[in-house]
């Protein structure tokens, strides 16, 4: 082998070595397999209704028929869809009719639709959706898949939900309910003491004791000073509209304010003090009871809104949000949002809007709140903020 | 074909880069000329008739760098001085890498530190052959016996020693020169230029006079018993290709005595200043790109395993404020009506929806379009014919933000259509009191148009599904990019309102934002088509604007960002690196070039590394730019498009060598860059990227975005 020879084998060896790479990709640039735009979501996929009405076009389209004839006739009828999915369309009865298996297994696998009110057993796992026009009464213990009534929907004490619950009118969870996924409804949604969640959005989102709600108006609102930027006791730079504090904030009792509040420290606002703006903290928002703010508290790790205070905007924090009894978020004519990883409300609180809590939702008063159910990091730092006065 | 034989072209061209390279280190070993060399003593009698080259190995310790042989016992650069240290009598050893034929000479300036164990410290300077590697040839410097050793292998077995006194008083501490000299079969030893040993006329056995080619090979230094320190070592040979022969004997007939043997010089080399100031501004290069290198890597790993933050996603029932969308439009004919369509149809309430359509001194049809909406929509559409005033896009938002009577203002380019949920996506983190900008994330819809748009669609993946959202997740700053985002007129006038001297008015938006105590958010699930270049010549004006504007911008407000007190450490730092990202091509380019003038200067241990650094950012540093795309495909679930990710390298080129030319030109036309102009006449004009076709795939032209900018 000659000189001339090697080292042409050896240029040819070394850009076949370099150009190995490019082989996949001019394979990928000659037949285009991936050259689309990615798909983007179009429309605002936090719409918590999605699901629930997808469910009722495949009710229209499949069902239509069947349920207006169950309708006049008030006869349960059976089937099988031709994807193989297995229905009942229950009757005058009201209450579903389970073959042998389902009873053995206490678990129903066929779609369960009604076109008047439904009534189901308790301790019964519904692994197919379910469906009726009038209002569904779940009994105790039970597990559902999803649920769709234009009605009224019920859920006894310790049902759980797996995917998505929508009420035409109201959803009831009695206590120790655990709710996973979408929970919504047109009207109200009540939450007893105990029962845990997600996501939650009606126009009114009651969270109440076992027996009967309180009806709680967050009572706030006296006869306040104007306070002015020269009145805290740390240096504020205002800027359109806005009091920026460098450190920690805090407004005393009883005062009033117009401006939005930015603070970089912790955020305390005092018993009576009204704000006619927002708050937003990089660390925590400590309000006290009877507090009102007519915007949005933000914060970057917690959120506490004491007894009786109204929040009008929305209520966003990086890491857990905790509401007294009788704090009312938002308004009847004002929805507004709530959102964390972890949510801890206390009976006889009001949001009217959207609840989401990402890791944990729970209805139990803050101070009951077990250790060991607290987010991670608060477990490691609770002594810092009871240093601040926050649990 | 073409678009092969340019790719075919640039992969040689690649090749032969560092073909020359690594043929570069070898040639630059062997181009210095031994006249240029310091001249040996008269002593020295060895001769050669026909010395072409001299190749000298010399590794000095001041550099802080061991050569790349290998050892035992404890070695470690003190002082610029390499030590070795035998603390238990095993014998420290450092093997040079050194592999020749017989002419060759060793070299080493030593000092005696102090003995241990009660042995007095000896230094070895040493060779061998390769037949009988237990027999070796050179230096023994011994403490214990005031003496310098000679030892000389012949025939393979015999070694001859000769002891050298030396001066007792000053074993330690003092400087010893110690060479040794191999030639055609002959020894010669020297100790501080006293010729000790010449083996023609001391040896005891007759020399074998070379009748077989002899390799010498693992020249060594070592300490026994104590420490050492060593100055440098050299390796000067001369070479057995020089008679064309390689046979042992031809090379020994060339040793003849018409000319001398040159010696190097044993003073430590000094460096001219200008080759200090050169080493040093490499350095910094070096550390700059080491920089980006890790930003890149922290991003990427923060996207894929860190906290993600998105505080503002979960706000879907709010009493939404009102909001304007304002949307400039430069001769956007065939775009315009697309995006008016969309953003009446967009999920919001309407009575708290205005949308400001911008005609900024269009001369096709754009104003008629406008007005035809207009008269469809009167209470949602607000009409607004600029036909004066200054020229660009910011003039244009600044006259039009006087006319945004909401506190909450977005703006759309005229070839991006919003989807149904984009403005309340848009609006919500307003909510938050400290928020000044909001920016969403534009993605490329002609992806399918060429190769270029299919690496800018890669490109874009990374700048946004990573850069973006690990500055979000890092509390960092996250950009506003001009398009699909939006700000708070309040705080935008707080800090100056839109600047019109600028050539990027969405960065130089931002960080006046900041500066005031205003956080810009990213809003990574709030997509947007956007157009994007499908010409290299197109691509390559829009980044050279980009590189401008952003450049401007880094030079007005860096200092007043390392000054502020209202912004955080980790904004400061990203901010300064991301106003830093356009200057980082022009200071590669300095950083290769650098290199290369240093080798060549005679630079060799320093340099060595020094280019290697530098070139291995083309592997490495684009190594993790091409991690964060990779990273961007899989959050974004595409799979095939990342086998296009090695031609992400062309563009690469592509941006480096643009922005370095922009950067240059601006610095060259603007001084210190604080201009704006970017007109032949020194004004600000649209500088508007062409595009090819609407969404609804017609052909058009015209296009007035920079939003959507990456990384280079």
């Amino acid at each position: 082998m000659t000189l001339l020879m090697a080292l042409v084998i050896f240029m040819a060896f070394t850009l076949s070595f370099a150009a190995l790479p490019f082989v996949p990709s001019l394979v990928e640039w000659r037949r285009k397999r991936d050259d689309q735009p990615l798909k983007i979501v179009r429309r605002s996929e936090v719409d918590i209704r999605y699901f629930a009405r997808g469910f009722r076009a495949f009710v229209e389209t499949h069902f239509a028929g069947l349920l207006e004839a169950s309708r006049k006739t008030g006869q349960e009828q059976e089937g099988v869809l031709e994807d193989g999915t297995g229905y009942v369309v229950v009757g005058k009865t009201e209450i579903p009719r389970f073959n042998d298996a389902e009873q053995r297994a206490k678990a129903a696998r066929r779609l369960i639709l009604s076109c008047d009110r439904l009534r189901l057993p308790e301790a019964t796992m519904f692994l197919p959706e379910i469906y009726a026009v009038g209002s569904v009464r779940g009994g105790e213990g039970n597990i559902y898949r999803a649920v769709l009534t234009d009605e009224e929907l019920l859920l006894d004490r310790e049902s759980m939900t797996l995917r998505w619950v929508h009420g035409g009118r109201s959803v009831t969870a009695r206590t120790k309910c655990i709710l996973y996924g979408r929970v919504s409804a047109d009207q109200f949604i009540r939450l007893e003491r105990g029962c845990r969640f997600e996501r939650l959005h009606a126009p009114r989102i009651e969270f109440c004791f076992e027996s009967a709600c309180v009806e709680s108006g967050g009572t706030v609102g006296r006869e306040s000073d104007v306070l002015k930027p020269r009145d805290l006791d740390r240096p504020v730079e205002v800027s359109a509209g806005r009091w920026r504090v460098e450190g920690r904030l805090e407004i005393k009792a009883n005062k009033i304010v117009r401006a939005d509040l930015v603070a970089t420290g912790n955020a305390r606002i005092e018993p009576g003090a009204r704000i006619f703006g927002s708050i937003k903290s990089h660390k925590d928002v400590f309000v006290s009871r009877e507090v009102e703010i007519t915007g949005s508290v933000v914060a970057g790790r917690d959120v506490h809104i004491g007894r009786g205070c109204r929040v009008h905007g929305p209520v966003l924090a990086e890491r857990a949000i905790y509401f007294e009894q009788g704090t009312v978020i938002g308004g009847a004519e004002r929805k507004t949002t709530v959102g964390a990883d972890y949510v801890y409300i206390a009976p006889g609180s009001t949001v009217h809007g959207t609840v989401w809590a990402h890791k944990r939702g729970w209805v139990i008063s803050p101070g009951e709140v077990p250790e060991n159910e607290l987010p991670e990091r608060l477990q490691k730092t609770k002594s810092e903020d009871e240093a601040i006065g926050h649990i | 074909m073409r678009k092969i034989a340019a790719l075919i072209f640039l992969i040689v061209a690649a090749c032969a880069y560092f073909l020359f390279m690594n043929k570069g280190a070898i040639e630059r070993a062997r181009s210095i000329p031994v006249a240029a060399l310091t001249p040996v003593p008269d002593t020295v009698s060895v001769e050669i008739s026909d010395t072409t080259w001299a190749e000298i190995m010399a590794w000095e310790f001041s550099d802080g760098w061991f050569p790349e042989g290998w050892g035992w016992g404890k070695w470690e650069i003190r002082e610029g001085l390499l030590v070795g240290e035998d603390p238990r009598g095993d014998m420290a050893v450092y093997f040079l890498p050194f592999v020749h034929g017989e002419n060759v000479m060793l070299e080493t300036r030593v000092k005696l530190l102090r003995s241990a164990g009660g042995t007095p410290v000896e230094v070895h300077l040493l060779t061998r052959d390769d037949k009988s590697i237990h027999y070796e040839s050179g230096l023994v410097l011994r403490a214990g016996a005031n003496a310098v050793d000679v030892r000389h292998m012949l025939d393979y077995d015999d070694c001859i020693r000769k002891s050298v006194a030396v001066d007792s008083t000053t074993q330690y501490d003092r400087w010893y020169l110690l060479r040794f000299l191999f030639h055609g079969g002959k020894v010669d030893a020297y100790v501080d230029d006293e010729h000790v040993y010449a083996s023609a006329t001391d040896a005891t056995v007759a020399c074998p006079q070379a009748e077989e080619e002899t390799v010498y090979t693992e020249p060594h230094v070592a300490v026994y018993s104590g420490a050492a320190a060593f100055e440098y070592v050299k390796i000067f040979a001369v070479s057995r290709a020089a008679s064309g022969d390689s046979t042992g004997a031809a090379v020994a007939s060339a040793v003849t005595t018409d000319r001398p043997i040159a010696f190097p010089s044993s003073a430590p080399r000094q460096r001219h200043w200008i080759v200090k100031v050169l080493l040093w501004m490499l350095y910094a290069v070096i550390f700059l790109v080491c920089v980006y290198i890790v930003r890149h890597y922290v991003f990427t790993l923060n996207r894929l395993f860190g906290r993600q933050r998105q505080p503002y996603l979960d706000v879907d029932a709010a009493d939404w404020p009102d909001v304007t969308v304002v949307i400039p439009a430069h001769n956007e004919e065939m775009v315009i009506g697309d995006v008016l369509e969309a953003m009446l149809d967009v999920d919001y309430p309407g009575e708290r929806l205005t949308i400001l359509a911008v005609n900024d001194r269009s001369k096709d049809t754009t104003e008629k379009i406008i007005d035809d909406f207009a008269r469809r929509c009167p209470d949602r559409i607000k009409p607004f014919h600029r036909r004066e005033g200054a020229a660009g896009k910011a003039a244009a938002l600044n006259d039009a933000t006087k006319l945004v009577e909401t506190d909450i203002m977005l703006v759309f380019d005229a070839d991006y259509v919003p989807g149904k949920g984009l403005v309340k996506q848009l609006v919500a983190p307003f909510f938050d009191p400290e928020v000044g900008a909001v920016m969403g994330r534009v993605v490329p819809y002609n992806v399918h148009a060429c190769l270029l748009t299919r690496l800018l669609d890669l490109e874009r993946a990374g700048g946004y599904q990573v850069d973006q959202q690990a500055r979000m997740n890092l509390k960092a700053v996250p950009q506003y990019g001009g398009t699909v985002g939006g700000v708070r007129k309040k705080a935008l006038l707080a800090v100056g309102g839109w600047r019109e001297d600028s050539l990027a008015e969405d960065t130089d938006a931002t960080y006046r934002l900041l500066l005031g105590g205003w956080k810009t958010v990213y809003q990574n699930r709030s997509e947007c088509y956007e157009q994007v270049p499908e010409k290299w010549t197109s691509r390559l004006r829009q980044i050279m604007r980009w590189a401008k504007g952003h450049n401007q911008t880094a030079v007005r407000y860096v200092f007043s960002l390392l000054r502020n007190r209202r912004t955080g450490w980790q904004e400061k730092l990203d901010g300064i690196l991301l106003l830093g990202v356009y200057f980082m091509s022009p200071i590669l380019l300095l950083g290769w070039a650098l290199g290369i003038v240093l080798w060549y200067l005679g630079e060799p241990r320093s340099s060595l590394i020094i280019i290697l650094a530098v070139t291995s950012y083309s592997t490495l540093g684009n190594f993790a730019v091409f991690f964060e795309i990779a990273a961007a495909t899989q959050l974004d679930g595409s799979r095939q498009r990342i086998r296009l990710l090695p031609f992400v390298f062309l563009g690469f080129l592509v941006s480096l060598f643009s922005v370095a030319r922009a950067t240059f030109s601006h610095v060259a036309i603007n001084g210190n860059g604080k201009n704006g102009k970017n007109g032949k006449n020194g004004e600000v004009v649209w500088d508007k990227t062409e595009r090819n076709n609407n969404f609804n795939g017609t052909n058009g032209n015209g296009k007035h975005t920079n939003g959507g900018r990456s990384d280079p």
